[in-house]
């Protein structure tokens, strides 16, 4: 019957999308791709957070927060370096335009992870769920892989995140 | 048009006149001097803007290593060591200039000058939070071999001054939340204590800026 081959098909692509989400998630417009945790050293109470953060709807999407069940803080920050100086300003939100794309980078805006709550630290490789919250009251969920390089150095055993 | 209204009032613009051709000149003359000592000095082009004019001597100060012991300028001689100034609350800058800085080392291997060694340095400008303890562990984790230095608040704003680096605190919410500003530079200094360049890795791949590193320790040959 091909109602049911196309509800099956429909019940797989979900399925599919499910399993893919864990390097790529899309929630009502905007799309995370890219999400990565920088591995931190023994005792240390600070972490980061790296993303591309797609908006693919006509309006105009606006990160409010983020959280992460493994920390106790969350905040939006940008690195600001000014001759030679580097200095981290708090930023309460974070716009993406229609259309249009923000990346989160070392050096850049990142999001800032406060206070482990777990007593084993993450290793390379290791995922951990973030959450972003937007002004409307979207909640997007992000499935990020722990890394200690920065970009262009794949963790190793990760593989390629585009799978589409 | 305007016109002074008086000869008190001429004068006064006259000498305000002279005042301001007099400050042009010095500022001038000085401007003048730079440049001389920038032409002064002959680095190889690829090597200017990262050494100094001329090696800078610098006093001694004395800091406390992630082991406890006294880290002086005297640590600084018989080796070249690569400075930076941080702190392990900064989840951003700090672990990329040393995850860069371990990406360096790991390329220049163990012995890339011959018998003279070179070390890698991690100083806290945040003594409060940053113990002995915790710097070992956060060296360690960049690279085996780094040293983490921290130590009294007076001796980290003297070296830092000295070598041309900077830092402030700005106060946060809470007395233990708080971000410092900080320089995002590495500072060089060669065997004899001299600090002899700053390095803005801006993106240089490691293993340029590990290429660039042997070239400056070949160029200066450690004797200066």
């Amino acid at each position: 019957m091909k109602i049911f081959h196309g509800s099956a098909a429909l019940a797989a692509g979900a399925l599919a999308l499910l399993l893919a989400g864990s390097a790529f998630s899309e929630t009502g417009g905007v799309v995370v791709d890219k999400a990565w945790v920088r591995a931190y050293p023994p005792g240390i109470q600070v972490t980061a957070a790296y993303m591309v953060v797609k908006n693919t709807s006509d309006q105009p999407a606006v990160l409010v927060g983020i959280s992460c069940s493994d920390f106790a803080k969350t905040e939006i920050h940008e690195t600001v370096q000014h001759q030679g100086q580097a200095h981290m300003q708090a930023v309460k939100e974070l716009a993406i335009p229609a259309h249009g794309e923000v990346v989160l980078k070392p050096g850049g805006h990142h999001l800032m992870l406060i206070a482990p709550q777990k007593d084993t630290r993450p290793h390379a490789g290791d995922r951990m769920t973030l959450t972003l919250t937007f002004k409307d009251g979207k909640n997007v969920p992000v499935q990020a892989v722990v890394r200690k390089d920065a970009e262009g150095k794949p963790a190793a055993g990760e593989h390629s995140q585009h799978a589409h | 048009m305007w016109a002074p209204r008086s000869k008190k009032t001429l004068a006064i613009v006259l000498v305000a006149m002279a005042v301001t051709l007099i400050a042009a000149l010095v500022t001038l003359a000085h401007i003048a001097r730079d440049r001389s000592d920038v032409v002064r000095v002959h680095h190889p082009a690829d090597l200017v803007g990262v050494l100094l004019p001329e090696p800078k001597t610098l006093d001694d100060f004395e800091l406390t290593d992630h082991q406890g012991g006294v880290f002086n300028l005297a640590r600084l001689r018989g080796q070249w060591s690569i400075l930076f100034f941080g702190y392990t609350h900064c989840p951003d800058v700090c672990p990329m200039a040393m995850g860069f800085l371990g990406e360096v080392f790991s390329r220049l291997g163990d012995n890339p000058f011959g018998t003279t060694k070179i070390q890698g340095i991690f100083i806290s400008v945040d003594p409060k939070r940053d113990t002995p303890e915790l710097l070992k562990g956060y060296v360690a984790f960049f690279n085996p071999g780094f040293l983490g230095v921290t130590g009294k608040e007076a001796v980290l704003k003297g070296l830092t001054h000295q070598v041309g680096a900077y830092y402030a605190t700005n106060q946060g919410g809470s007395a233990d939340a708080y971000e410092i500003t900080h320089s995002s530079a590495f500072f060089l200094i060669a065997p004899t204590g001299k600090l002899v360049g700053i390095i803005s890795p801006n993106n240089t791949p490691p293993e340029m800026a590990a290429e660039k590193i042997k070239r400056i320790v070949n160029y200066m040959g450690g004797a200066k």
